[in-house]
């Protein structure tokens, strides 16, 4: 009797093979080790595609973050976090550097038509030495949103009209109401029926707030207890910082104590992906992609 | 003209007749019959759904020559229990923005039924719901095979499988350099 594997035809081989976890890309680079059809099979010009298709959200293989050199230069890293993930230059930008803050203005505003920058201010709202922060910005219809650095303020801008405006943000209620220590970082997000939604973590909880329809006030969608990373501190406690988001799949990443965290917003499980990220970090970028190997080997297209 | 209309007359009672069973019988490929909820049958299965509309269910067994009777019963048994389950409270979110799942984890009474499965037994029906369209059945058994790879080098995977390795260790060597990134755990 020859073996049912061998026996099967190459549509059901591929069928299993799709099911392999997209956030183990090395599980498809031994699959395709196997025997040269599953090769050929695997390294073909459609499995790609159908992979994507298959498991559609792109899972996070690793993330980008900005540290400080010894020269004081911000730069960023890439981590790969996917046990036996592809080296960094093959998936991210490494070590190139970035400034902080080109502008010297808090609302530079480029026209691609005048070919110029210029300063636009809101004309109310606003409080001195604020300015846009460089987390994600957020786009509902033909408004752009952006958090202020504060944190505490949300800027919009439509893209039609070209003003400014400034909305509020319901207060943090945390503990021990240090900014430094405890900021409330802001992560703006676009909830499933289009409109604009944010979070924040507050009081070892993980908020996520959504825009009301109605109205310019705020209600509360979800709250997700982060008690177990209450640790001690000083006179306080270490707050568990928000770092970053992969929209798309709805996970925050969480950093606590150089310990980098992911959070399903859906089912609130949280997954320690990395240790070791010190001293602090600002700003988290997750790495989303599907890595499909090109093996370089011609598989023979007959077997 | 007489024969010719009470004959059809008889087809028309046979067809409201079969309409009107809850079950359809199936026949493997060594000639035993299976006995399927025909609502189940109609909903997992695209093959089955289309002969049950286009009145091609025979009462005394539908022929399906290509499938054993070991996986036959599976699937039957599948269909059955998946009339009979309750649909698992799903953790849906409505307020919350991602992309909505494309394969939803096969839940536990759909592992049970694939774990308890001989290997040969497990392609068997791998075949069998591929030949049916049975594209939530394909998916739990394809997982299952999936899983069987999970953590396992390619020497590993060819012993599971029983396939036969027709690279040559020169070809390997180059693969294994090429992206030596993928077998750091090995």
């Amino acid at each position: 009797m020859p073996p049912p594997v061998s026996s099967l035809p190459d549509e059901l081989v591929e069928e299993f093979l799709l099911h392999l976890p997209s956030d183990t890309p090395a599980s498809l680079v031994r699959a395709g080790l196997v025997c040269k059809r599953w090769c050929r099979l695997i390294s073909g010009a459609g499995f790609r595609r159908k992979f994507h298709e298959f498991h559609r959200s792109s899972p996070m293989l690793g993330f980008l973050y900005y540290q400080r050199d010894i020269a004081g230069d911000h730069v960023a890293r890439f981590i790969p976090i996917s046990a036996s993930c592809p080296p960094a230059h093959h998936a991210g930008d490494d070590g190139s550097h970035c400034g902080m803050s080109p502008w010297d203005s808090p609302w530079p505003l480029y026209s691609s038509e005048a070919g110029t920058w210029s300063d636009n201010k809101p004309s109310s709202g606003w409080i001195h030495g604020d300015h846009v922060s460089w987390r994600r910005s957020a786009l509902v219809e033909n408004q752009l949103y952006f958090v202020s650095a504060r944190n505490k303020r949300i800027i919009e801008y439509d893209l039609d009209t070209r003003e400014i405006s400034v909305i509020d943000l319901p207060a943090a209620n945390s503990v021990c109401n240090n900014e430094l220590l405890c900021p409330a970082l802001v992560e703006l997000t676009t909830m499933e029926d289009g409109r604009l939604g944010f979070t924040r973590v507050e009081n070892f909880r993980l908020s996520l707030w959504s825009r009301q329809v109605e109205g310019a006030g705020w209600e509360l969608s979800k709250v997700i207890d982060l008690g177990t990373f209450s640790v001690p501190h000083g006179q306080g406690h270490y707050c568990p910082y928000l770092v970053g988001s992969a929209e798309g799949i709805g996970v925050v990443l969480l950093w606590v104590k150089g310990v980098l965290f992911t959070v399903d917003l859906r089912s609130k499980q949280m997954i320690k992906v990395y240790a070791g990220l010190y001293p602090s970090i600002g700003l988290v970028v997750p790495y989303l992609n599907f890595y499909t190997p090109g093996i370089s080997y011609q598989c023979p297209s007959n077997l | 003209m007489e024969v010719d209309k009470g004959k059809g007359e008889a087809e028309e009672t046979r067809k409201v007749a079969e309409a009107d069973r809850d079950t359809v019988t199936l026949k493997s490929s060594d000639g035993k019959l299976f006995e399927v909820s025909k609502e189940a049958a109609a909903r997992l299965s695209t093959v089955l759904a289309g002969m049950i509309a286009g009145g091609s269910i025979d009462d005394n067994g539908t022929d399906l020559k290509q499938i054993g009777s070991e996986a036959l019963e599976n699937v039957v048994d599948y269909c059955n229990k998946h009339a009979n389950s309750i649909p698992s409270a799903a953790l849906i979110s409505s307020s919350i923005s991602f992309n909505t799942a494309p394969f939803k984890e096969p839940e536990e009474w759909e592992r049970k039924f694939v774990d308890r499965l001989s290997h040969d037994a497990l392609f068997d029906l791998v075949e069998a719901a591929n030949f049916l369209g049975m594209e939530r059945l394909l998916d739990v058994t394809c997982h299952k095979i999936s899983e069987m790879m999970k953590g396992k080098s390619p020497d590993q995977i060819r012993e599971v499988f029983n396939i036969k390795n027709d690279y040559t260790k020169e070809e390997l060597e180059e693969i294994r350099q090429e992206l030596a990134w993928a077998f750091y755990d090995d």
